[in-house]
């Protein structure tokens, strides 16, 4: 053995791995005055870590630990209840907002009505619905017609006679219109549309018809 | 004692207080005692000791039952330390042991020798300081301490001998062994011989 393996063997006696007179270790220490002063120094060093005093903990020091652990325990559980809470109500909040406009039902072309109350009562198709707003428009016209010339006779009642002018002081008029048909249409353009589309139309007699009732099966 | 340790531990983690105290009362020795050598200081190893629980409580869940509870609950005691020497302004007092042990003092130079022992370690490096109380104050073994600084067991050995050397150097010259140990010995007997009188890293 020499020195540098004497060193090395001084390490494992520190680790308490060999015991102290190992035979080649002794034998070379009794020849090395180094090496022999060496081991002495570790032999005090050894005594002296094993007498190091274990630093004592205070006496209220374990108490005051679990109170801290167990308040932060405490804290901790109420933040994950108020949590959940908080998580669950606004999981609740966006389905509701999510699933608000699935409880109206819509017509194909995206108009939207209040589903009505009697299961049993059919929806009109789009014929049906065409055909009543076409009665419903006629019927309106035929009312205010009807109104107008009732009007009309009236204001003529109250007009005196007038002597029939002379035919032949008359200044020759406008021969008449071609046809039937022509005077329709010089009507009908003098009259102005209920409405500029058969829908809005139909939105408006709707408004002015009386409630159908339904026929009674 | 793995076994034990996993069963103490699940039980904390249903929330039985007494499990609770007895890991508390289990480990806080060991814990404060690192806390005292690496900080130096009485009232910042109480904080820290109980800082350390705490983190330790709350962390119990990541804790792999396969591995001793030991050198993880020193680990995180190192990493609390190590901020707190960062975070710290002013300088450390140097903590009287002596107080805190309850045995009666010996007649001779041991008094000395611990002390001077003592004053030795603190001017050490953190990481040979911190080796040197798990080995020869904590007892632990090799493996343990290497799983505790996650470094290998041959780091661990290295930083080991060197604390001896430069505790055994201080000595020399406080003249607490016998004086004539170094001489002739040249630069062989001593790694690192130029940095390692009264190196005072920490």
């Amino acid at each position: 053995m020499n020195c540098t393996d004497h060193q090395d063997w001084i390490q494992d006696y520190l680790d308490g791995a060999v015991p102290a007179d190992t035979g080649s270790a002794a034998e070379h220490r009794a020849a090395c005055a180094v090496c022999r002063e060496l081991f002495a120094a570790a032999q005090r060093l050894l005594a002296g870590v094993r007498q190091l005093p274990c630093p004592v903990p205070p006496a209220d020091l374990g108490c005051r630990i679990v109170r801290s652990v167990l308040a932060d325990r405490r804290r901790t559980l109420v933040f994950r209840r108020v949590a959940v809470v908080g998580a669950l109500a606004a999981s609740l909040l966006l389905a509701t907002w999510f699933a608000l406009p699935y409880f109206r039902a819509d017509v194909p072309n995206g108009n939207r009505e209040v589903v009505s109350g009697d299961p049993k009562v059919p929806e009109p198709s789009l014929e049906e619905s065409l055909q009543e707003g076409t009665a419903a428009l006629m019927a309106v016209t035929r009312r205010t017609t009807g109104e107008t010339v009732g009007q009309t006779r009236l204001l003529t009642a109250l007009v005196p006679e007038m002597p029939v002018p002379d035919p032949q002081g008359l200044v020759a008029l406008n021969t008449p219109s071609a046809s039937l048909r022509e005077l329709q249409e010089s009507v009908s353009d003098g009259l102005e549309p209920v409405a500029s589309s058969w829908r809005r139309a139909v939105d408006l007699f709707r408004r002015n018809i009386p409630p159908m009732t339904p026929p009674s099966e | 004692m793995s076994a034990e340790d996993a069963a103490l531990v699940r039980r904390c983690l249903r929330g039985d207080e007494q499990a609770t105290r007895a890991l508390v009362e289990r480990f806080q020795a060991e814990v404060y005692g690192l806390c005292l050598r690496v900080l130096n200081h009485r009232h910042d190893a109480e904080d820290v000791t109980q800082e350390v629980f705490l983190r330790i409580f709350r962390s119990l869940r990541r804790w792999d039952s396969s591995r001793p509870l030991k050198p993880w609950i020193m680990g995180i005691t190192l990493n609390r330390c190590r901020t707190w020497l960062a975070q710290r302004v002013r300088r450390p007092e140097l903590a009287d042991y002596l107080q805190d042990v309850a045995q009666s003092r010996p007649e001779d130079d041991s008094a000395e020798l611990l002390r001077e022992i003592e004053t030795a370690l603190a001017e050490l490096r953190e990481e040979y300081r911190t080796v040197f109380v798990l080995f020869h104050q904590q007892g632990q073994p090799y493996e343990d301490i290497a799983a505790t600084l996650e470094r290998p067991v041959g780091t661990i050995k290295t930083w080991l001998h060197r604390a001896r050397l430069e505790v055994l150097e201080r000595l020399r010259k406080r003249g607490m062994v016998p004086p004539d140990w170094q001489t002739g010995m040249g630069a062989e007997h001593l790694p690192g011989a130029g940095a390692g009188s009264g190196s005072t890293r920490k």
